[in-house]
């Protein structure tokens, strides 16, 4: 077992920080406080560096990266702003991703370079307003029409939904059927009758565009059903064990980035003539902190290699984002107390790491149900015997 | 074909590099090695140079074996092709030795039109090497560049040189010396991180540059480093004492110790 | 004097800046050559070429040479890469000198690793210091030369023991310049002969002065900040001369950037940038360590506030307790009356 990261890990690492500092650093604060999307010349870049087609094939305009390294990437873009490392995360893992998985050859001609150049953003939804974590409860419809299926209904809580051109859909053809009725559809923002509603006014990760979208009676051809249409439940399913490992790498990210301001800020700041982590009461707390943030790494990279030896990783993606949601929540906690007056106060980034880290234990799956899949998992695997 | 040599070099990376007391050697088996950020500035001039004018690249480091790692980086940034320069009996040579070493390399790979090189190391803070590869290879070396284009075999250059912004043609071969004015370095594309380690890299020893190993390392280094003192990174905290006008006298005076004030 | 085995002569490679004046840190070389030549026992020979050279002759004087090699041309106005090199190998050649020192500055660190590759020689750049040191390892009456190493982490000593001449470039203030008294100098004018033709930097049209450029605050070499204690856009708009006057650009706290006294673009700290100039200059900032923590790997870090016990003098090289925007004005005042004096 080789705990160290490779050469290109390495490089990796160093050039997506020098990328995020240099670029993201500046807008981070401002994304967040005008909540708006990144400016189109620093998603052009980002797509010239190949961030938006990480783990695709070179042919496509991708990188062709390992798990790890996509990590880091993920990672890093969050340590500077989270809501950026949500928007490459949510684009290359559960859209990106699944249409090379399961994408007919003419479906990933035709829309992978689109995405991974950026010249497309895309996202993927199931979540509506009635079905969040029941999936199978959605209500999007779906009716076939000669070479079409037309679409009706609303999705919520949609990432990229407001800068978004490509969009994998999930959408029932028959409620009686349950989850073996639910296909996902490629569904663009140029066809007739797609809107994005209301853009939402959130907590934290101001800086994605997060939207409903509204779909009246728009026409998908039959061709854009991404895999077979009876597994469009199954589809989402893989797509988000993928999708997991890229939000836990996301939340290692803003806790790593509260853990690295409060560790500087106990070292200088001085209360009664000593540096206040010379405190045990501060000191432990970075102890803490430090260990979990150790914990939540080296599951992440556990889960990541997994899935790139083709091993099965589902119940370990849940608990790498169960653990490292829960501990980037934790850590932004410890953080803002170290900083005390001056973490709550907004020309700090603390109170927005804090707020950035909550959602990371909610979205692509809550922790309640990553516990549902890890016990699951466990269930099963004594209950062989 | 415009041929452009980019000459870079391993550096420990913190201040707390690790170095032996006695014979002032630094220890690079530590993790702490990068790339000499002025380097970094020159494959920016290279690939500023061959992406606008067409040409190849080849980049060339001298240093023990580790020293690859520097070479595999500018593969990411998109050089055509990597030298490593070599040998145990290249250790611990000083500024002059290293030029010689460089110069022959270059001369063994038969030359360039263009060689580039970081303005100066971190690790040394001579700036030597420019200098003595230009006295070396016969070629005129141009510094603190703000525009440079090739017309015909030629550099057309502005430069700062003294108080005065020139502009001057210079015939191939010519050298330059980058610092960190001269541009801003390009973030490398993932996908080119990612084939970096799997590239080639040719290495050069004592065999191929010729000379004798007396002309080379420590042996044949004019210098040698007697002592080294370490201090503690705290500052001096000197308060300057006196009236607002003496203030301002030692204030200019300190600017001028540390180099600031330059005439 | 101990007069040990040096035969050849120490010189100091004596600079004309803006051929007007003779390089301050010159005449410091030549005033501590001096005293290292008498303690070696050799003569002290001051180098210089330049337009009119003999104009500067009496001043040279006065800092003690035993003989001025003075090469006067109008071809020697400005420093060049490829005559001075040529004309110093020749005079080397001819005189054998056991030392030469350089002051650090654009030709002097040009000259110096030119002339040490010609001679197959050491040379020690950028020295702090330079005394006479007898090795038992490596023979007696070197020149030791002490220079910072490792990021300024520790100061080595440095000797050249066989290759000849030693050489080092010295950086400029370290030493004091002193004018002696009861010292005949001789001076030897060096007749100019050069083959312009083989110069192989062509001019393509004349020289401009030059403006400094604007680089980012990342980049800068020196950076001037202020902050709450600047107390006005007024007084902050005096940072932008000083900048000027030093080449270095402006950066702020966060309250000049509330104010709008400057863009946010200028912001250093937690929220803004992480600098590491060569010098960094505070005015009215107290220290916060947002503001600190992104400045604390600057080279040289010299703070003024009214307030003596503000955190940024922990951290800084110097101390100035005065009004900020006070100082400001007579340091502006200060350097440009040095600056017309050049």
């Amino acid at each position: 077992m080789d705990f160290s990261l490779s050469k290109t890990q390495d490089l990796v690492r160093k050039n997506v920080r020098k990328f995020a500092q240099e670029t993201l650093e500046d807008w981070a604060n401002v994304l967040d406080r005008e909540s708006r999307p990144l400016p189109p010349e620093i998603v052009s870049e980002m797509g010239r560096l190949n961030m938006w087609g990480i783990q695709a094939p070179v042919r496509y305009g991708g990188a062709d990266l390992d798990t790890i390294s996509y990590c880091i990437v993920i990672e890093e873009l969050s340590r500077v702003s989270a809501a950026v490392g949500l928007g490459v995360t949510v684009h290359n893992s559960v859209c990106l991703a699944p249409l090379l998985k399961f994408g007919t050859p003419e479906q990933v001609e035709r829309f992978a370079p689109l995405l991974a150049s950026g010249e497309k953003i895309g996202g993927f939804t199931v979540t509506e307003p009635q079905a969040g974590s029941d999936a199978s409860s959605i209500l999007t419809t779906a009716v076939p029409d000669g070479d079409h299926y037309v679409l009706n209904g609303r999705k919520a809580f949609v990432t990229n939904g407001g800068t978004g051109g490509i969009f994998l859909v999930a959408a029932t053809r028959d409620r009686a059927k349950k989850t073996r009725g639910i296909s996902i559809f490629i569904v663009e923002k140029s066809m007739p009758g797609f809107e994005v509603g209301k853009i939402e006014d959130m907590m934290g990760m101001r800086g994605n565009m997060v939207s409903e979208l509204v779909f009246d009676n728009v026409r998908v051809p039959k061709d854009q059903v991404l895999g077979k249409p009876e597994d469009g439940f199954r589809i989402s399913m893989q797509a988000l064990d993928i999708g997991r490992i890229g939000i836990a790498a996301q939340a290692l990210g803003i806790g790593t980035a509260a853990f690295e301001a409060a560790a500087r800020y106990a070292a200088e700041r001085k209360q009664f003539d000593k540096p206040i982590g010379s405190f045990q009461a501060v000191s432990f707390k970075l102890a803490d902190m430090k260990s979990r943030l150790d914990a939540a790494r080296f599951l992440i990279y556990r889960a990541a290699w997994l899935k790139d030896s083709n091993l099965p990783f589902s119940a370990e993606s849940a608990m790498c984002k169960l653990y490292a949601s829960d501990a980037a929540m934790e850590i932004c906690r410890e953080a803002l107390q170290i900083f005390g007056g001056y973490g709550y106060v907004k020309d700090l980034p603390v109170e927005r790491f804090f707020r950035d880290a909550k959602i990371t234990e909610i979205y692509e799956g809550t922790s309640e149900v990553m516990r549902i899949i890890i016990g699951g998992a466990v269930v099963k695997e004594f209950s062989k015997v | 074909m415009t041929s452009i040599a980019v000459c870079v070099k391993q550096v420990p990376d913190t201040q707390k590099a690790v170095f032996d007391p006695v014979t002032g050697a630094i220890d690079r088996t530590g993790t702490g090695n990068i790339m000499n950020p002025d380097d970094l500035h020159a494959i920016e001039m290279a690939l500023f140079l061959r992406d606008n004018f067409g040409g190849t690249i080849t980049a060339l480091t001298m240093g023990p074996p580790q020293a690859a790692d520097v070479l595999c980086e500018a593969y990411s940034f998109g050089v055509d092709r990597c030298v490593l320069v070599s040998d145990p009996c290249f250790a611990g040579s000083d500024s002059l030795v290293t030029s010689r070493i460089l110069s022959r390399a270059v001369a063994h790979l038969g030359g360039f039109d263009i060689v580039v090189t970081g303005f100066e190391a971190i690790d040394g803070n001579t700036s030597h090497v420019g200098f003595q590869l230009s006295e070396f290879l016969d070629m005129p070396l141009i510094t603190r560049i703000h525009r440079i284009g090739i017309e015909e075999r030629c550099a057309v250059i502005e430069r700062l040189y003294g108080h005065e912004f020139q502009k001057i043609k210079v015939s191939f071969p010519v050298l330059l010396a980058v610092g960190r004015n001269a541009n801003r370095v390009r973030i490398p594309r993932l996908a080119d991180i990612n084939s970096c380690a799997d590239r080639d890299i040719e290495t050069l020893n004592l065999s191929h540059i010729g000379g004798t190993a007396d002309e080379y390392g420590a042996a044949g280094s004019p210098t040698v480093v007697v002592e080294t003192k370490t201090f503690s990174h705290r500052r001096n905290r000197e308060v300057l004492a006196g009236t607002i006008d003496e203030k301002v006298d030692q204030t200019i005076h300190r600017l001028k110790k540390h180099g600031i004030l330059r005439y | 004097m101990k007069n040990k085995t040096a035969q050849g002569p120490l010189w100091v490679f004596t600079e004309i800046q803006d051929h007007e004046r003779v390089l301050e840190g010159s005449l410091e070389l030549l005033s501590r050559g001096r005293e290292l030549a008498d303690e070696l026992g050799c003569p002290l020979c001051a180098v210089m070429f330049a337009l009119d050279a003999d104009q500067y002759l009496p001043e040279v004087k006065k800092y003690g040479p035993d003989l001025i090699l003075c090469c006067s041309h109008p071809a020697l106005k400005h420093y060049d890469s490829q005559i001075f090199p040529d004309l110093f190998t020749g005079l080397i050649r001819e005189h054998r000198p056991e030392i030469i020192l350089f002051p650090s500055t654009e030709a002097g660190t040009d000259l110096a690793p030119r002339l040490a590759q010609r001679f197959s020689t050491g040379l020690t750049a950028h020295c702090t210091d330079l005394c006479v040191m007898d090795s038992g390892v490596h023979g007696s009456g070197l020149l030791a030369m002490k220079r910072p190493a490792y990021s300024g982490n520790a100061i080595a000593t440095v000797l050249c023991p066989r290759a000849r001449p030693q050489m080092a470039t010295v950086q400029q203030g370290v030493f004091e310049a002193r004018e002696t008294t009861g010292r005949e100098t001789e001076v030897r004018m060096v007749p100019f002969a050069y083959d312009m033709t083989g110069l192989k930097v062509r001019s393509m049209e004349a020289p401009k002065r030059w403006d400094s450029a604007r680089v980012p605050l990342e980049q800068a070499p020196v950076v001037i900040a202020g902050g709450r204690g600047m107390g006005s856009k007024r007084n902050f708009e005096m940072l932008r001369e000083l900048a000027d006057l030093l080449g270095g650009e402006v950066g702020a706290t966060r309250v000049p950037v509330f104010n709008r006294w400057c863009g946010e673009e200028r912001m250093i700290g937690q929220t803004g940038k992480t600098i590491s100039p060569r010098l960094y200059m505070g005015f009215g900032i107290s220290g916060q360590i947002q503001h600190t923590a992104s400045i604390i790997d600057s080279e040289t870090i010299l703070s003024v506030n009214i307030d003596g016990d503000a955190p940024i003098g922990e951290i800084s090289d110097y101390v100035i307790h005065e009004d900020a925007g006070e100082f400001l004005a007579r340091l502006i005042e200060g350097l440009r009356k040095e600056k017309r004096s050049l």
